[in-house]
């Protein structure tokens, strides 16, 4: 055990120990977090005037539609008032799909909801995301063949949406969630020094009595260790000192985080372990993360709306959309239907990287 | 035998790094790699190591092939590469730890074993020093310190000494001499002719990825047709007595550089004799007359027709 504490400590002076990482792993992302916050915090938490958009939808999808008012039991739908449902929260009138898609080029609705509970959006917003939200938990428990009383009945989404949550939260989240993938800096390091390619460190290492596994390990206990740490000082930094409201309490946020943090060591270990230059390899972990937070919406929280409309399965298979949806829902919007199949899904990730990187990091020989 | 090499073949795609390669290393002794650069010295060391893979032919360390989970055979084995290996961000203390740390466990083993190699290489006041402080010497000396600070049996040393100031080489030479006075086998190779020389029980020459020979000092001079070589200097300038020269008895070889002559004979006796009979009887008047016997370098020159310093 002293032995192992006495590597994650080597590998953490070694890794910190340069000014330029210094910078890029630490400066950097606070730098980003404060001028994200003074750009942005007017827009953030300026009163969200939610007006009653006008949606119509499929006469099938009229009991999901009905849980976008977020009813606190399930309700008697014999003797329920259907305009009151259909004027409250958004405008809502029954169409067939033909009217609705010319409703809404024209302009006259701003989302249809089809049969398969499906959202058709003709623009973005926070009604089309609470809408979203709400499919989304319906379709799941249809599809897991649960009765309605499933839905969570004591979750508010309009609400905390109505108060905290706008599209701006999304280039946050999106950055937030590149943050949890930081351990990729070191472990891609670490990774890259167990194959010979030039390094005369990784001589040493190669030609050690030490197993490779075992020093894979280091990289990620240490890689784990460092973005916990780094976690918590974004955490901090962002709750205290730019009081920003970011981050709720809640449990769930654990294993989100860990498995994002999983992720982030794999895709590193991965990235070392395939690419041969170290340059090269620092080049393609800061690209790639940058790349998937982009697509995620780190630079315009439009990109994950258009790319969900053109390109759905980049969204689904982006982890950093993963990771940032899931903070999004679990932060702001207190909703937990997706949590357990990202989390999984990227656990999936990070066993089939990891699984790889070992693999090619045995095998590789000059 | 603590290495043995048969027929190593190692290509790197249209190149030919290694041929037909054999190699011995007994134990307790200091085996010296000689050979030009590009002559397939590291890559004779990388793959004896395990780190290259090859395509033809055997090695065998300790009696075993190398895999490359051969950890106990790799527990016995220490290396020191020819490029720094060190991180620059820990200090020369942490530098030998990290990789002593590679091989010996207990920490308590290791505090001693750290302590002693930093010693061993006179770095004890440079304990809290990072590498970028230390001069290119030192710094030399850390590389060895870490490789062999956990007591290795077999040290392969690639050139140890290379851009080093007088004093350190000495110092690291003394040094490699100790460790084999201590029981470590050890490979060793250089540019450096008169330190291989110096260190080594046998020396292998190596050029275009062949071993040209193997043996001791005395062994690779008897392998060669020059037994004595005879340089002089005359007063007199542009004389032609080069043809002359060649004609004298038991000359094989007459060169002139820099207005010095070289004469290179096949008997060991007699010859400082003949070439001052020589002068005199062309009324010539030698500045500088002096013999040697043939050098690392001639036997180089003699058998693969090159000089070994290019």
């Amino acid at each position: 055990m002293t032995r192992i504490l006495t590597y994650i400590r080597y590998e953490l002076k070694i890794f910190l120990g340069s000014p330029s990482n210094m910078f890029w792993m630490i400066a950097f992302p606070l730098l980003l977090l404060t001028v994200f916050s003074i750009a942005f915090s007017n827009l953030r938490f300026r009163e969200l005037n939610l007006e009653k958009a006008s949606i119509a939808y499929d006469e099938e999808a009229f009991m999901s539609l009905y849980f976008v008012e977020a009813p606190k039991e399930m309700p008697n739908f014999a003797t329920l008032d259907r305009s009151s449902i259909e004027n409250s929260l958004f405008k809502g009138q029954a169409m067939t799909k033909d009217q609705a898609l010319e409703a809404l080029q024209e302009g006259q609705i701003e989302a249809y909801v089809d049969k398969n509970l499906d959202l058709v959006i003709s623009k973005n917003g926070i009604n089309q995301m609470i809408m979203d939200e709400v499919l989304t938990s319906t379709k799941q428990i249809a599809s897991l063949n649960l009765p309605l009383t499933a839905y969570e009945f004591n979750r508010n989404y309009v609400e905390n949406s109505n108060e905290k949550s706008s599209p701006i939260d999304v280039v946050f989240y999106s950055l937030f969630a590149m943050i949890t993938l930081y351990g990729a800096y070191l472990s891609s390091v670490i990774g890259n020094r167990l194959i010979v390619r030039g390094q005369s460190v990784s001589l040493r290492n190669t030609t050690s009595s030490t197993p490779k596994a075992w020093q894979v390990m280091i990289s990620v206990a240490a890689s784990l260790l460092w973005s916990l740490f780094l976690i918590l000082i974004i955490v901090i930094y962002t709750e205290l000192i730019l009081k920003q409201d970011f981050f709720s309490p809640d449990v769930k946020n654990v294993p989100l985080v860990l498995s994002a943090i999983l992720f982030g060591i794999a895709w590193g270990l991965f990235l070392g372990a395939m690419i041969k230059k170290e340059s090269m390899q620092t080049a393609a972990t800061i690209s790639s993360l940058l790349i998937l937070s982009g697509l995620s919406g780190l630079f315009n929280n439009d990109i994950p709306l258009l790319i969900q409309r053109y390109f759905p399965l980049i969204t689904k298979l982006n982890p950093v959309s993963l990771i940032s949806k899931e903070l999004i829902k679990v932060n702001m919007l207190g909703n937990y239907s997706t949590l357990n199949t990202s989390v999984l899904q990227l656990l999936a990730y990070s066993i089939v990287l990891i699984g790889i990187s070992i693999l090619q990091i045995r095998r590789k020989r000059a | 035998m603590v290495i043995k090499v048969e027929n190593l073949v190692k290509e790197f795609k249209e190149i030919r790094a290694l041929d037909s390669f054999n190699l011995e290393l007994k134990e307790g002794e200091i085996l010296g790699l000689i050979g030009p650069n590009g002559s397939g010295k590291t890559t004779l060391l990388l793959s004896i190591l395990g780190i290259y893979s090859y395509d033809k032919g055997d090695i065998k360390v300790f009696g075993q092939e190398l895999k490359p989970n051969s950890y106990d055979i790799k527990r016995k084995i220490g290396y020191v590469p020819q490029d720094l290996a060190l991180f620059e961000e820990l200090t020369v203390y942490e530098n030998v730890d990290y990789f002593a740390g590679l091989y010996v466990h207990d920490a308590k083993k290791r505090k001693e074993l750290v302590k002693k190699a930093i010693q061993f290489v006179g770095l004890e006041k440079f304990e809290k020093f990072v590498p970028s402080k230390l001069s290119g010497g030192l710094a030399r000396r850390l590389n060895i310190a870490c490789g062999i600070a956990h007591e290795p049996e077999l040290i392969f040393l690639d050139e140890p000494t290379v851009a080093v100031d007088a004093q350190s080489r000495s110092f690291i030479l003394e040094g490699i001499k100790e460790l084999n006075r201590q029981g470590a086998s050890i490979i060793y190779t250089s540019h450096y002719l008169e330190e291989v020389e110096d260190i080594s029980d046998r020396i292998a020459i190596i050029d275009q990825g062949r071993n040209i020979i193997t043996g001791t000092n005395e062994e690779l001079r008897d392998s060669i047709i020059t037994t004595e070589i005879i340089k002089f200097t005359l007063l007199e300038e542009n004389v032609d007595i080069l043809k002359d020269l060649r004609n004298l008895s038991h000359v094989i070889d007459v060169t002139i550089k820099d207005s010095e002559y070289t004469v290179k004979f096949d008997n060991p006796n007699s010859n400082i004799g003949t070439i001052v009979q020589f002068i005199k009887d062309k009324g010539l008047t030698y500045l500088k007359l002096y013999t040697e016997v043939p050098s690392l370098n001639d036997v180089f020159l003699e058998l693969t027709g090159k000089e070994l310093r290019d």
